[in-house]
């Protein structure tokens, strides 16, 4: 038996109150952390966008000290319970785990999960406290960065333009992905003694900001979806993926229920909204795509596990029109597609429609999923090391990147984080 | 991250460590660009591998190393080694290079003679190259060089307590330990004779003489040099009870006598054991020639965790914390105990049952329909089996009954 080191009782876990998420008892870490090979070169810390020290951390499991363990993942990655929770491990660590090729590779979020939920359960936050720093955006990127410089005795100002800080992981993701009390864990983690969030706060001039700031780093986001631009979508019944996940994460969903729902979009956040209108008691969840499975850029575990919800994926369908009947949205018409020899700019083979193929798909929601913008133009260039063309900007996030994930924006704010440290210490000094 | 903490701070025989961690001489301390990597690394000291007079020869035979599993986990290790190759002049200039560039680590040798001549010139070169430290290795399981090679001087007490006073003559002021086997008829014998002999303690304790394996296929003993084998030092997690054993035995009859524990320590864990039974540091070299001189992080952090959850402010107080309720069989108390299911941890997998059966009092009943075992508290002598067996924490439980 562990004694108090390791010993995590999952009863007093916050983990047990949310089904979907499965945590490693602690038998379970133990026997899963002794099955880790400790590669010298660490393959799984190299993809980890974090730099987690994986094999440090899963070693500091094996041995019971798991407190450590915490430690090392927290100082690594500032929205450690996050990442723990959703973080897509298949396609990062675990996508390049040694073990793989004996057996099976080592379940790494999980373990990490496992020590930041020891963390939570255990927790006594640590506190530390020249210059100033405003951070516009209180997503991955924001938090990791103003995390980090507060850690090196920088003041920071983090303005958020919602009522919540916590961007995607607070507004969008659904609620039985990633309860709040996970989200607000990391949180009290960067509010700590330097880091102000002031929400309720839109920046329209971030260079403004240098008046009173040394430097600013923008990480909005991308807070808007993409629109079809096909007739109908303003119909009262047409929404979007956004607005759908931020009405449910905060309560403000109306009932679906005995509803037909039809998503349009091939991404993660079409399986999300799908996952979660099946959830919320939807008649029937219809997923429309205009490529193949083969084009759909996903995580395969969130296709899995909408297809056994009993969403209904039309691959190679592109809508038409948004169809109302005396003023409410009564069905989408349809075209089918196909797949030409030539592929776009993400290697991805072009679909196009094929002639005559219309149909009619009955629909009382529709939900545009088809990827995220934002309303801020982008007038400035970025560099490597995430500075800009304005001296004293800096940058990071889905809006300098493009969508990607939470843990890519912790990899940004981190960088963002060191570049501003060395801009404030040639501009003081 | 290198830990530094106040409560793993320690002062041995007059030397301050930052942590209680030493290398151990062996092949991680055979080089010096490999011994000044591990001391870069978090390690409190080092005892540079056994060093000899240029006249000794060293002939050294591989390949040397080999294992004993137990599944994936490596038990122990086994190696036909010997001592370094290098002689008393490199490893002179090696002690004062490491000295001026480590000044606050334990900069320690080991050494090994065969003629009190021989043990005293080493000693007083090692002195004036400013070493912290000498370990005299009485118990290499190849054998000690000598009049009698192939025996292990520390298993005898005459050679012992003369040529340990051999080696504290020379040595003066500068503190001596005396490397022992465990394999003796008594060790306390040993060791009193090294306490009578004026030295300052004992490394407790070396490898174990053991043959590692045969290769059922060529009916070749491990490790096969050229179709021939030797008996092999045993190292690892496998010798860590022995080492216990070793060091409480000492430590119970001798008391105040200054022990630096060794032998199959792999983690924290470990470590709190090998101090608890009364070693004042621990030395380590297996783990780190399997892990890489890194685990220091989590040695340092883990039994620091340790020490601040079990309400030790350092590491001092935890050295020879368990000897009070170490007993001779006579004095232990005979309450009844007996072993009961906990029902909600058991998983039923009637190992318990198998166990009790077949190698037990057949207390144990299975319910078929329900895959569970039902323990006759009449029948149940407490011997404990089937705790050995459970495969999950608690499920079974041994109580005090009436």
């Amino acid at each position: 038996m562990i004694l108090a080191m390791g010993k995590n009782s999952m009863s007093n876990s916050i983990f047990k109150k949310i089904s979907l998420i499965p945590g490693l008892g602690d038998i379970a870490a133990r026997l899963e952390a002794a099955r880790c090979l400790a590669c010298f070169d660490s393959p799984c810390q190299k993809s980890c966008p974090a730099s987690i020290p994986i094999p440090d951390f899963i070693r500091s499991i094996n041995s019971g000290n798991v407190r450590h363990a915490a430690k090392i993942i927290r100082q690594a990655n500032p929205i450690a319970a996050i990442c723990g929770t959703i973080c897509p491990e298949e396609i990062f660590c675990q996508s390049h785990c040694t073990r793989g090729k004996i057996d099976e590779p080592i379940k790494i979020r999980e373990l990490h999960g496992y020590a930041t939920n020891f963390e939570i359960t255990s927790s006594n936050t640590e506190t530390r406290t020249k210059g100033r720093v405003a951070v516009i955006g209180s997503g991955p990127a924001g938090l990791t960065c103003a995390s980090r410089l507060a850690e090196a005795g920088i003041k920071v100002v983090i303005y958020e333009q919602s009522e919540h800080p916590g961007g995607v992981p607070a507004g969008s993701i659904p609620n039985f992905r990633l309860a709040d009390e996970i989200i607000n864990f990391d949180l009290q983690y960067i509010n700590q003694p330097g880091v102000k969030i002031v929400t309720n706060s839109r920046i329209d001039n971030p260079e403004k900001l240098l008046k009173d700031f040394d430097a600013v780093f923008i990480a909005t986001g991308l807070a808007k979806n993409r629109q079809t631009n096909i007739p109908g979508e303003d119909l009262h019944e047409v929404t979007t993926a956004l607005r759908f996940l931020e009405d449910a994460r905060s309560g403000k969903l109306r009932s679906i229920q005995s509803k037909k729902i039809v998503i349009i979009g091939g991404g993660n956040v079409s399986l999300d909204v799908a996952a979660l209108a099946m959830n919320e008691g939807a008649k029937e969840v219809r997923l429309l795509y205009r490529r193949g499975p083969k084009e759909m850029k996903i995580w395969r575990s969130e296709l899995d596990e909408a297809q056994s919800r009993g969403v209904i994926i039309d691959f190679l369908t592109s809508p038409l029109e948004f169809v109302a009947k005396s003023g409410k949205l009564n069905a989408i018409k349809c075209i089918r597609m196909r797949l030409t020899d030539e592929s776009d700019s993400s290697g991805r083979r072009i679909p196009e429609p094929i002639p005559g193929t219309e149909c009619v798909m009955p629909a009382d929601i529709a939900i545009t999923a088809i990827g995220l913008t934002s309303e801020y133009k982008k007038e400035i260039t970025i560099n490597d090391d995430l500075s800009t063309s304005v001296a004293g900007i800096f940058t990071g996030g889905d809006w300098a990147r493009g969508e990607g994930t939470i843990v890519e924006s912790v990899r940004d704010g981190k960088l963002a984080a060191l570049s501003i440290q060395k801009y404030l210490k040639d501009k003081l000094s | 991250m290198i830990l530094t903490s106040p409560r793993l701070k320690s002062k041995f025989l007059g030397i301050p460590l930052e942590n209680p961690f030493i290398l151990s001489a062996a092949p991680s301390t055979d080089e010096l660009d490999i011994a000044r990597d591990g001391l870069n690394a978090g390690w409190a000291g080092l005892m540079l591998k056994t060093t000899s007079l240029e006249t000794t020869r060293v002939d050294l035979a591989y390949p040397m190393m080999s294992a004993f599993r137990g599944g994936e986990k490596l038990l122990g290790m086994g190696n036909i080694d010997l001592i370094s190759t290098y002689h008393i002049e490199e490893v002179s200039k090696r002690v004062s290079i490491l000295k001026s560039e480590f000044p606050h680590k334990m900069i320690a040798a080991s050494i090994m003679s065969d003629s009190k001549a021989g043990w005293q010139t080493l000693v007083k070169r090692l002195k004036d190259a400013g070493v912290d430290l000498i370990e005299c290795s009485f118990s290499c399981p190849q054998g000690n060089v000598g009049e009698d090679p192939g025996k292990m001087l520390a298993q005898s007490v005459s050679a012992t307590e003369k040529v340990a006073g051999w080696v504290k003559e020379a040595a003066g002021d500068l503190p001596v330990l005396i490397k022992i086997t465990p394999q003796v008829t008594d060790i306390v014998t040993i060791t009193k004779a090294i306490e009578r002999s004026g030295c300052d303690g004992v490394t407790a304790s070396n490898s174990i003489p053991a043959l590692m394996g045969i290769d059922i296929n060529s009916l070749t003993p491990i490790p096969n040099v050229g179709g021939r084998s030797t008996y092999s030092g045993l190292t690892g997690p496998a010798i860590k009870p022995i080492t216990l054993r070793t060091i409480a035995e000492i430590a119970r009859h001798q008391p105040g006598f200054v022990i630096s524990g060794n032998g199959g320590i792999s983690d924290w864990r470990d470590a709190v054991e090998v101090l608890a039974v009364g070693a004042s540091n621990i030395q380590i070299c297996t783990a780190v020639m399997l892990y890489g001189f890194g685990i220091i992080e989590d040695l340092t952090s883990g039994l620091d965790n340790y020490l601040i959850a079990k309400n030790f402010s350092s590491v001092t107080e935890l050295v020879g914390k368990a000897l009070p309720n170490l007993a001779t069989h006579d004095e232990l108390p005979r309450e009844k105990v007996r072993s009961f299911v906990n029902k909600e941890r058991c998983i039923g997998c009637g190992r318990c049952y198998v166990a009790c059966r077949d190698g037990g009092h057949r207390a144990i009943s299975w319910d078929y329909q329900n895959r569970l075992p039902e323990i006759s508290i009449e029948k149940c002598v407490g011997c404990g089996l089937c705790l050995l067996v459970q495969p999950v924490d608690e499920c079974l439980q041994m109580r005090i009954v009436k």
